[in-house]
């Protein structure tokens, strides 16, 4: 039981739910409390001392189910040969004859009432690509695709066809009757059996060695090397980063000394000392940066963009503004997509807005319709943070407006993923990256973090003029 | 009782507090005394997870004690305090003794020595404003600590707070380390505003309470005003059920429910009209916004309880599900 419990924590951590060690041993003990006998109790046992939020409770019932489902009545089969009188056989072994070859095999093992072998389950297991797809595979989803490697649903088919034919032939109905639920029975067997192989399988491949490399692998990982798979466990490490930049700002804001003495707060403070200044409080300076973000959005581009979205709205607080806008080959204004919904679904309802077909990045003209409409969002205390590989299609690169654009703001920032080695072919970068203050490879979750903090931390020493 | 023996236990006597607890709940409740860990509580506002900590307390006979978290909460508020006020006051009163212990000074430093010797006096437990967590780690019978709303505090506030509920001891500079009679059941509340550390939530063991099911809340409704009549009781319980797969800005908890309810009874109410419904619907829904999308008559319209009654279903109510639904 106990190597259960644990094969359970392990596949909860492969998940994506962080289970400390110290929990699982109190997990332990939580079940020695309440016993074992009682499913619901043990259940809520595992519950209370493994799940620590709300939003990881699907996947934890999800694998409970899996780790300790009640497992399906096990019906043996039995041999369907021994209920037919003679004449019957003889008929029934003739249309057995009918059948193609590749149902005829199985129904015959049906009939004799064969369990599936071993090798049967392995090369089923394998067909249906079970161990491939562990990862995010449910067990419902499992059990069915290996029923459909099996082919259970034409074989059944091909029974009731037979089960027809023998009626038709002149068998009667009571011996057809007991026929038709001896090869049912032996059906759902081979069901269960599968079913059970089908667990066993998923339970093995969701122990963590076998299973997804840990949260800080995924966080160095390329953006380019990011699958689907990945992005719901991405996207909480970087909610997770998120908080733990925005604590570590709003310490580093909180013990500066470098503020101001704030008389009417050390008054305040003090009141309890007879107003003997025992404590000096501190005005913090305001150097909350403005922000303005000009985001490329284009398949190449947006998964970065969407990342960099959510980590920089998590710590709005710690900035006086922030000017969102996303282009592919025109520019839009996003700040107000971004109220009260997650960026990914903010960037899709953006991606929907724009014009549908082809898309052809062009920086130089959404540079021009920035300066056109939204110059004003630009003074001399925003940083001017652009999002983008600087590839432009060959189009017009307008380096002097970004010159314009630069000279406005107080800091200008290009996040670009790739190293400056690669800017070659349609990349402009090597015009733009002389007029940016700061160019920041950012290839990986990690490294978009780092660039975040710098942003904020650095953001109130403008260049000087 | 002082310990809940069993989970049927903790259920039996929750229940005597007029609390219904789940199987969850109850089982929850229980790990957590056996374990001596925190129990974390998380869930809509308005399901009862304050209640929950009130009813513990009152089952095991054990004082209440609850420290209500908010922005900008820090240790002197939360722990203790040195009663600077009092010490003063003290010092004044006390003038000529303390006179007498400096007149035979030979020296400045001398006299400052002879007072040190004192220092004691001044900071001792008497001097010591006890705040809600230094009282129930000092309390010298079991308390139960509820730290209310923990998702409102700082997170530094949070580190802290690890600090106090992994050893339940406290150290005091002057005093030296104060360790608890009594370790204190604690219950922790969170409306999930923000994301808790996960250091916090490690310590503790995690209940999530949602919003109960038909049949749960419509016991809770039996059981907190008994006089209301029972089938205007379903009535009302599932309209407000219906009220929460609405698109609402705060959909109506079971707090509100219990509100409804009470004042359906001292509307002395018949059955829910279009007139008592406008009548008591800013009972259920406190955003303006929510008071305007829904209105009245559609509300009565919905509830499938009220057609049953009028003998008449029609193709209406079964869109309207789906549309809840959707």
């Amino acid at each position: 039981m106990e190597s259960r419990i644990l094969g359970l924590i392990g596949a909860l951590r492969a998940r994506g739910v962080r289970v400390s060690v110290a929990e699982s041993s109190e997990a332990l003990a939580a079940v020695q409390i309440l016993g074992i006998q009682q499913r619901d109790r043990f259940r809520m046992a595992l519950r209370a001392t493994l799940m620590k939020n709300a939003r990881d409770a699907a996947a934890f019932d999800e694998l409970f189910e899996l780790f300790f489902g009640g497992a399906p009545a096990r019906t043996s089969p039995t041999n369907a040969w021994n209920k037919l009188s003679p004449k019957e056989a003889e008929v029934l072994a003739q249309l057995l004859q009918t059948l193609v070859a590749s149902h005829r095999s199985d129904v015959e093992r049906l009939l004799a009432g064969e369990p599936l072998s071993e090798a049967d389950l392995r090369a089923a297991a394998r067909a249906a690509r079970i161990e491939d797809r562990a990862a995010d595979f449910r067990i419902s989803s499992a059990v069915q695709s290996i029923f459909r490697t099996l082919r259970l649903a034409e074989l059944q088919e091909a029974m009731e066809s037979l089960l027809n034919q023998l009626a038709r032939a002149g068998s009667n109905d009571k011996s057809t009757g007991t026929l038709r639920d001896t090869l049912l029975n032996n059906l759902d067997s081979w069901k269960a059996q599968a079913a059970a192989f089908a667990g066993q399988r998923l339970r093995e491949n969701r122990l963590p060695s076998t299973s997804q490399e840990g949260a800080s692998g995924l966080l160095t990982r390329p953006f380019s090397r990011l699958t689907g798979a990945d992005r719901n466990r991405v996207e909480r490490e970087v909610t997770r980063m998120a908080a733990a930049l925005r604590t570590k700002l709003a310490l580093r804001q909180k013990r500066s000394r470098r503020g101001n003495l704030d008389t009417k707060g050390t008054i305040r403070a003090n009141l309890r000392n007879h107003g003997v200044p025992i404590r000096l409080q501190h005005r913090f300076r305001a150097r909350k940066p403005r922000l303005v973000m000009i985001c490329d959005v284009s398949t190449s581009m947006r998964y970065c963009a969407e990342l960099m979205l959510t980590l920089v709205f998590s710590v709005q607080n710690m900035l006086t503004k922030a000017t969102a806008f996303a282009f592919i080959d025109h520019l839009e204004e996003i700040s107000s997509d971004l109220a009260g919904v997650s960026p990914a679904a903010a960037v899709t309802a953006v991606l929907l807005r724009m014009p549908p077909g082809h898309y052809n990045t062009d920086l130089g003209a959404s540079l021009a319709e920035f300066h056109r409409y939204y110059l004003h969002t630009l003074d001399r205390q925003t940083t001017l943070l652009v999002l983008g590989d600087g590839r432009n299609n060959f189009n017009d690169p307008k380096t002097e407006l970004f010159h314009e654009l630069g000279k406005r703001a107080a800091r200008v920032i290009w996040l670009n993923p790739e190293p400056a080695g690669n800017w070659d072919g349609d990349s402009d970068m090597r015009k733009y990256a002389p007029l940016c203050d700061e160019v920041l490879k950012v290839a990986s979750p990690r490294e978009l973090a780092v660039a975040v903090d710098r942003l904020l931390t650095h953001s109130s020493q403008g260049r000087p003029r | 009782v002082d310990r809940f023996e069993t989970v049927e236990g903790v259920v039996a006597s929750l229940a005597k507090q007029r609390y219904i607890a789940t199987a969850e709940i109850s089982t929850t409740v229980f790990l957590s005394q056996q374990l001596g860990k925190p129990l974390l509580v998380e869930g809509p506002a308005g399901v009862g997870k304050t209640e929950l900590a009130k009813a513990i307390s009152g089952a095991l006979q054990r004082e209440l004690i609850r420290l209500q978290c908010y922005e900008g909460l820090d240790e002197s508020k939360s722990l203790y305090e040195w009663e600077y006020a009092k010490q003063l006051l003290y010092t004044q009163m006390l003038r000529d003794k303390l006179n007498d212990v400096t007149r035979k000074a030979r020296s400045l430093s001398d006299a400052a020595n002879k007072l040190a010797e004192e220092e004691d006096v001044f900071f001792s437990r008497r001097f010591l404003l006890q705040r809600p967590l230094l009282r129930a780690i000092l309390s010298d019978r079991p308390t139960v600590l509820l730290i209310d709303e923990i998702d409102r505090a700082d997170a530094e506030f949070e580190a802290f707070l690890l600090e106090v509920l992994s050893d339940f001891q406290v150290s005091v500079p002057e005093l030296g380390t104060l360790r608890a009679v009594h370790q204190p059941l604690v219950v922790l509340t969170s409306n999930n505003t923000r994301e808790l550390s996960e250091a916090l939530k490690r310590r503790c063991l995690y209940l999530f309470i949602g919003y109960p099911s038909l049949e749960e809340e419509l016991a809770v409704v039996r059981l907190k005003v008994p006089r209301l009549d029972p089938s205007l009781a379903r009535q009302a319980v599932q309209l407000v059920q219906g009220l929460r797969h609405r698109d609402l800005r705060k959909a109506p908890s079971l707090s509100e429910t219990l509100d409804w309810a009470r004042a359906l009874l001292e509307l002395n109410a018949q059955e829910i009209d279009e007139r008592v419904m406008s009548a008591t619907l800013s009972v259920l829904l406190k955003h303006e916004a929510d008071l305007h999308r829904v209105m009245p008559r559609s509300l009565i319209a919905e509830n499938p309880l009220h057609h049953t009654r009028g003998g008449q279903p029609n193709a209406d109510q079964a869109e309207d599900w789906t549309d809840r639904r959707g």
